[in-house]
């Protein structure tokens, strides 16, 4: 007896969240509830300047004057936010010299996430700041990287030891007006990632964080704020996986981007936050503020790979400001169960002769609602510019959705702007020409997935697209119904 | 808004002057609406109008459209004129007029939460019903002409079009502004009901001027029929068509297609509905805009397929041209898809002629008035030559390339 896809598809019914873990660390947190008190509570734990203070302040009273946005293809409960914890971090202990010193427990969660950071150290060359709930806990590679003058390490270092530095661009891209969730994260941000290459300096290795909620009822807000100066080149990774939980948590993070004239930044993201379980409990809420500003003959390119989460609501965007500036999009967004994602890109040509790219493929199965939603605006002074978009939807099951909303704005008539989607199941065809040669469903699926998302998956640095790859797997293998 | 309110409307007495926004109609559409986000209505809001309705117009040649034969039904400032129709005595149609209190007792409007569809019902001063009795093919068009000639007049109508079992129909509808009114509104509605195995094509064309047309369609397509609406916008300072399209039976055709070209600051916003229902349809989507001197195109497509509606084929397609510095265009197709064994797609293009192209025509001794023209003829071609009337496609070219 061959394995059916019956059997498959109750395999991967039962199959629970691969990385749900809790790690059982000690951890402080703060009251439950949203007020200016918690605020100033979350700004003294981290010691923090009174601008800083002011400026969390400030997006909170902005804040509360806001609505929750619900333009967005997605349904869920709104969460309560006076009913989240707002700060948690693993209780402080003296500063870090080595790695004997980091909670053993701590360290076989890194293993088990596969990332040792002996490992990582020895064989892979990549820097590893590890985000344990809100707080850095462990940085590497530092000191290499700091002989080339890049700095890379942890919001809440930054805010004490580049103050200057984080002053003059923070905010400047997402401003703390900007939207519903990213005036929230202004106001409660526990800490992130802060990274910053010097002129002329091409990063030697890829630069990665990875996120982890951690403390159950703990929302996550992370703030990273990465500056690529003139002619620089840096390539950053983002990971995230979250454990198992029954009650929905939060994550509003900001991602500012700042390349100046020339530079280059390539920003790569997968995200396995906990999607929920198969009847569509629990699981992670994903609003997420993600944008880069692009300087003269400067470069940002996003490339996200969305298996995770219950809703996700982002949009990688670029402000193409600078002459010459390129911006690239390159997304697969897979749904599962009762997924929903409404996500898509935002390209805002101001400077001439810019040119963007967008590609986008989105997979839905189970019961899941799959949205692309970007936004092309030609402005009036972009003369020349150049626009590409081409969105692709797979369907796999019947119950599941797959949308596209596209909106183009074109106020220049010199731009050119194309735009394409489209919406379809795996041809019957292709199914059939591989079976026909010995390819069991499973494995023709799989490999016609695979070759569907290729063109994004090929962006992604190399120690991500086999992660990419085998998440893609366990996300949809067999759910064609 | 303001209206004035001159006629029979039980809803206030004579001479009274009637704030449209204290109005229970809804909310009077403002850009935060997701349907409404390209379009601002403070031009529309700011007029005061009036419905006393007096015919104007002596001869339809005097509008600059060429002349109709056939059946015409002439609505003129929201009233039938009959000295402009042509009413013949055609036995497979039923004609019936309805003004007055008798569109009270017949009406049976659906309660939609838009704002411009309960002005409609509201103020519903004319409702033409033509019925196509079954098993009927008409090959002459019929003609349903409505023309705003008064400043300031605000005019509601309705045609109901009922198409039965195995009929086919051609309507040629003009919505027309004379040139010397201006600020005027006509706010028209169709209902379009085809039964199985009925075709209906709708030739639209908008010359308004400098008057304001807003068009509700609500069509409801039984199995196997056919409907194909093709929308010609010449010029008008508001133009927006609303196209509801709900497909109920298997096996249907749905058509859309479009050419609007607005110049010195007007705005045309087509937004389009189709809806899915059933498995088995097509539906195709063609929109075309030539957009210059500071005008405004908008196109807003959608198409829903709802579950257990397999086999689909559905598509959309618009392509614009930016003539000039001051133009603009806002796209937005929308794919909804609830099945998965469809094949939907849409593609969008913005951009200017090709410069060699341009440069080959200008090297052949063409000046450059006469090439761009023979380009943007070549542009909206596609869409005109869906007519197959010598006569009128020479007419539509002339009017969208204004010369």
């Amino acid at each position: 007896m061959s394995y059916t896809e019956k059997e498959l598809k109750e395999e991967l019914d039962n199959k629970s969240y691969e990385f749900g873990f809790v790690t059982d660390i000690e951890s402080e947190k703060a009251p439950v509830g949203l007020n200016e008190d918690i605020i100033k509570l979350i700004s003294s734990k981290k010691n923090e300047p009174q601008w800083l203070l002011d400026y969390r302040l400030e997006a909170f009273r902005v804040w509360l004057k806001m609505t929750e946005p619900n333009w967005a293809h997605v349904k869920y409960e709104k969460p309560d936010f006076q009913n989240i914890s707002y700060y948690a971090a693993p209780k402080k202990k003296k500063e870090l010299q080595s790695l004997d010193e980091v909670d053993p427990e701590l360290l076989r969660t890194m293993e088990k996430l596969g990332i040792s950071i002996e490992e990582q150290k020895k064989l892979s060359g990549v820097a590893v700041d590890f985000v344990m709930d809100s707080v850095s806990v462990a940085t590497s590679f530092k000191e290499k990287l700091s002989e080339l003058g890049i700095i890379f390490c942890s919001f809440s270092e930054a805010v004490h030891n580049y103050p200057d530095l984080v002053k003059k661009y923070m905010g400047t891209v997402v401003p703390h007006t900007d939207n519903y969730y990213s005036a929230l994260n202004s106001a409660v941000f526990s800490d992130g990632s802060f990274c910053y290459i010097p002129k002329g300096v091409r990063c030697p290795m890829e630069l990665s964080t990875y996120f982890r909620i951690n403390e159950s009822g703990t929302g996550q807000f992370e703030r990273t704020l990465l500056i690529a100066d003139e002619s620089s080149y840096v390539s950053y990774l983002e990971g995230c996986t979250a454990p198992q939980r029954d009650e929905n948590q939060l994550h509003a993070a900001v991602v500012e981007l700042i390349a100046l004239d020339k530079a280059e930044i390539k920003y790569s993201t997968v995200q396995n936050w906990y999607p929920g379980d198969s009847k569509g409990k629990g699981g992670v809420y994903n609003f997420v503020t993600k944008r880069g500003i692009c300087g003269h003959r400067s470069k940002i390119s996003w490339t996200q790979v969305e298996t995770g989460s219950a809703v996700t609501w982002k949009y990688p965007s670029c402000i193409l400001k600078g002459d010459y500036s390129i911006g690239e999009f390159y997304s697969v967004a897979v749904t599962n169960n009762f997924q929903q994602a409404d996500t898509g890109t935002k390209m805002i040509h101001i400077g001439k002769n810019t040119k963007s790219t967008i590609i986008s493929k989105g997979i839905s199965a189970g019961k899941s609602q799959n949205s692309y939603r970007g936004l092309v605006k030609i402005g009036k002074g972009a003369k020349n510019s150049r626009n590409f978009s081409q969105c692709d939807s797979l369907l796999m099951t019947d119950q599941c959705g797959a949308h596209t909303f596209p909106y183009i704005e074109c106020e220049n008539p010199t731009a050119t702007v194309e735009h394409e989607a489209t919406t379809s199941k795996i041809g019957e065809d292709q199914l059939f020409y591989c079976m026909q040669r010995g390819i069991s469903e499973e494995k023709a699926i799989s490999l016609i997935v695979n070759g569907y998302a290729k063109e994004v998956l090929n962006k992604l640095p190399m120690e991500f697209a086999v992660e990419a790859q085998k998440l893609l797997e366990i996300s949809l293998e067999g759910s064609v119904g | 808004m303001i209206i004035k309110d001159l006629n029979h409307n039980s809803l206030l007495k004579k001479n009274s002057k009637l704030d449209l926004e204290a109005l229970n109609l809804g909310s009077f559409p403002n850009r935060k609406e997701e349907r409404w986000k390209y379009t601002p209505l403070r031009s529309l809001k700011k007029i005061n109008f009036h419905n006393q309705l007096n015919f104007k117009i002596e001869h339809l040649s005097s509008l600059g459209i060429p002349k109709i034969e056939g059946l015409v039904i002439v609505l003129e400032n929201g009233k039938f004129n009959s000295s402009l129709s042509n009413i013949i005595d055609l036995k497979e149609i039923e004609l019936l007029f309805l003004n007055g209190a008798e569109i009270a007792n017949n009406s049976q409007e659906p309660t939609q939460k838009d704002y411009f569809n309960n002005l409609n019902a509201s103020f519903l001063t004319e409702k033409v019903i033509l019925k196509i009795k079954p098993n009927i093919n008409i090959n002459e068009p019929i003609n349903l002409v409505n023309i705003i000639s008064d400043d300031n007049c605000i005019s509601n109508t309705q045609f109901n079009i009922d198409v039965f079992e195995n009929s086919k129909l051609h309507i040629r509808q003009y919505f027309l502004g004379s040139s010397n009114s201006k600020d005027g509104f006509i706010n028209h509605r169709n209902q379009v009901s085809l039964k199985s195995k009925s075709s209906l094509t709708i030739d639209k064309f908008q010359d308004l001027n400098h008057n304001f047309n807003f068009c509700n369609e609500f069509i409801d397509q039984e199995k196997e029929s056919e409907f194909i609406m093709n929308t010609f916008s010449a010029s008008g300072v508001i133009l927006r068509n609303n196209v509801f399209c709900n497909v109920y039976g298997k096996n249907c055709h749905s058509e859309l297609n479009g050419v609007f070209a607005p110049i010195e600051k007007q705005h045309f916003d087509n937004y389009t509905i189709i809806n899915h229902f059933v498995a088995d349809c097509k539906s195709f989507e063609n929109y075309k805009g030539v957009i210059k001197e500071s005008g405004v195109g908008v196109f807003n497509g959608k198409v829903i397929v709802h579950q257990n509606a397999q086999q689909i084929e559905a598509f959309q397609k618009n392509n614009n041209i930016l003539l000039d510095e001051e133009s603009k265009i806002y796209s937005k197709p929308e794919l909804e898809i609830y099945a998965d064994d469809v094949r939907c797609s849409h593609g969008s293009t913005t951009g200017r002629f090709d410069e060699e192209a341009l440069f080959y025509l200008r090297s052949r001794g063409i000046s450059m008035k006469k090439s761009l023209e023979l380009m943007t003829l070549g542009f909206i071609n596609e869409v005109i030559e869906k007519s197959n009337d010598s006569m009128y496609k020479e007419f539509l070219l002339k009017r969208l390339l204004k010369d």
